[in-house]
């Protein structure tokens, strides 16, 4: 499965996933919107761990803060922690059923989310709710075809 | 495979440089020149973002626009034509109110306010963070915009500039629920700041004295104090009040005036001299 598209295609989808990610979130509503970008970047991590890891996690965090206009880091930091449990169980990941692949894909995200949220309470951005969750359960929905689609993408390129 | 062991070797201390670097930003360097630069880059690449997204509905409206007859234009001038008349002796009235506020000020050796120049922007997106109520506009450092300018509409009061980038700005929401705003009751002149609550449509001011002088429908207008919002500009109008349990305290939930998830265009005021001053920062007017 780890065919060389070199880094073209990892940069599209990203770039691809920033824009529909701001264009749902911003434009129409910031609770239903799936969480694209951190989507597009797992999906990467555990396919080609070789080529992504910790650094594009960490530089992919930047970018959604500057997005969200919130303090640096936050974001980066639940990235990361869920980067490192793809990376370091990427094997077992890629052999579970699309079932439990999304269920992990859904622990991670939340664990990021979660983090990225308890961050920004300690930076003194008060946190409302818990309704970042629904983003999260709306991507691991969308986890398995993206993935999908992406691994297909990168066959037929190879 | 020998690529994957050598990355899973370097993984531990990659994983905690990223960490203790994250922590590091948050923390150590939030307020640092370098971090403010950076962060400065984030209402541009939003601005960026949102260019790449219009350009079909631009060029929708190129053709769109290529297809409207000339009578229609005609029409159309003509209807914005009479419109500018209306709004131009609409303005002319407002000029001799100024005025004559202005000679009532000096009757009574008040200082007056000077008035603050005015930019008309558009909203382009908003933060995707859901806890943020944070809107992008295309007015930059390029436009004379600086952070600490204040956002109004037509309606009232709608937030005011924390990070402006090159071409575009950030401006956090009076409903965001780091956001406060010393206002005043228009009918009694009795203080109070008023906070954001997280919610489009609700504003609270927390611990007045149960026996202020409050009730449903009262106007809340800027103060002025803390010198960040210029007094006078209205801002909520209140919903209901409610006593605490050992009626000492009264928390008054209010309705802002300006449709906060509606409006397209605002207005920034800003003046030349208008650049940030760290000493606002701790004041009730300020983010906390």
């Amino acid at each position: 499965m780890n065919e060389d598209s070199g880094y073209g295609l990892p940069i599209v989808s990203l770039l691809l996933a920033t824009i529909i990610f701001q264009w749902v979130a911003g434009g129409f509503s910031s609770y239903w919107a799936p969480r694209l970008v951190e989507l597009t970047v797992l999906h990467w991590i555990l396919w080609h761990p070789e080529r992504f890891g910790i650094v594009w996690a960490f530089g992919i965090g930047i970018l959604i803060n500057l997005l969200e206009g919130v303090p640096l880091g936050s974001a980066s930091l639940g990235l990361v922690v869920a980067a490192y449990f793809v990376i370091s169980y990427r094997e077992t990941a890629r052999q579970l059923d699309p079932v439990l692949q999304s269920l992990m894909v859904f622990v991670l995200l939340a664990i990021a989310a979660a983090t990225e949220s308890v961050l920004q309470a300690l930076a003194g951005i008060p946190t409302t709710d818990l309704s970042y969750l629904l983003g999260v359960g709306i991507s691991t929905l969308m986890w398995k075809p993206l993935s999908e689609l992406l691994l297909l993408l990168t066959r037929r390129l190879a | 495979m020998s690529a994957l062991f050598s990355n899973d070797r370097w993984l531990g201390a990659k994983v905690t440089v990223a960490v203790l670097t994250s922590l590091a930003l948050l923390f150590v360097f939030k307020d640092s020149k370098a971090i403010g630069y950076v962060e400065s880059l984030g209402p541009d690449i939003t601005d960026l973002v949102d260019l790449v997204l219009d350009v079909p509905s631009a060029i929708g409206d190129r053709g769109l626009q290529f297809m409207e007859s000339k009578a229609e234009l005609r029409e159309r001038i003509t209807e914005l034509e009479s419109e500018n008349i209306v709004l131009s002796a609409r303005g002319q009235r407002l000029e001799a109110l100024l005025a004559e506020n202005r000679r009532y000020r000096a009757l009574l050796n008040s200082s007056t306010a000077s008035d603050p120049d005015l930019t008309v922007a558009r909203i382009v997106s908003v933060s995707p963070d859901v806890q943020r109520h944070l809107v992008t506009v295309d007015r930059g450092d390029a436009d004379g915009i600086h952070e600490g300018d204040v956002v109004i509409n037509a309606s009232g009061v709608m937030g005011q500039v924390v990070n402006s980038g090159r071409f575009a700005s950030q401006v956090l929401l009076i409903s965001d629920a780091s956001h406060g705003l010393p206002v005043l009751n228009n009918r009694t002149g009795l203080r109070g700041v008023v906070e954001g609550t997280g919610r489009l449509d609700r504003l609270v001011i927390r611990n007045l004295a149960s026996t202020a002088d409050i009730v449903e429908g009262d106007l809340l207008v800027t103060s002025g104090l803390g010198g960040r919002f210029l007094s006078g500009y209205p801002v909520a109008t209140v919903m209901e009040t409610e006593v605490s349990g050992d009626a000492a305290y009264l928390t008054v939930w209010a309705d802002p005036l300006a449709d906060l998830d509606l409006e397209s265009l605002v207005l920034i005021l800003h003046s030349e001299q208008d650049t940030p001053q760290p000493a606002q920062v701790d004041s009730a007017a300020d983010v906390q």
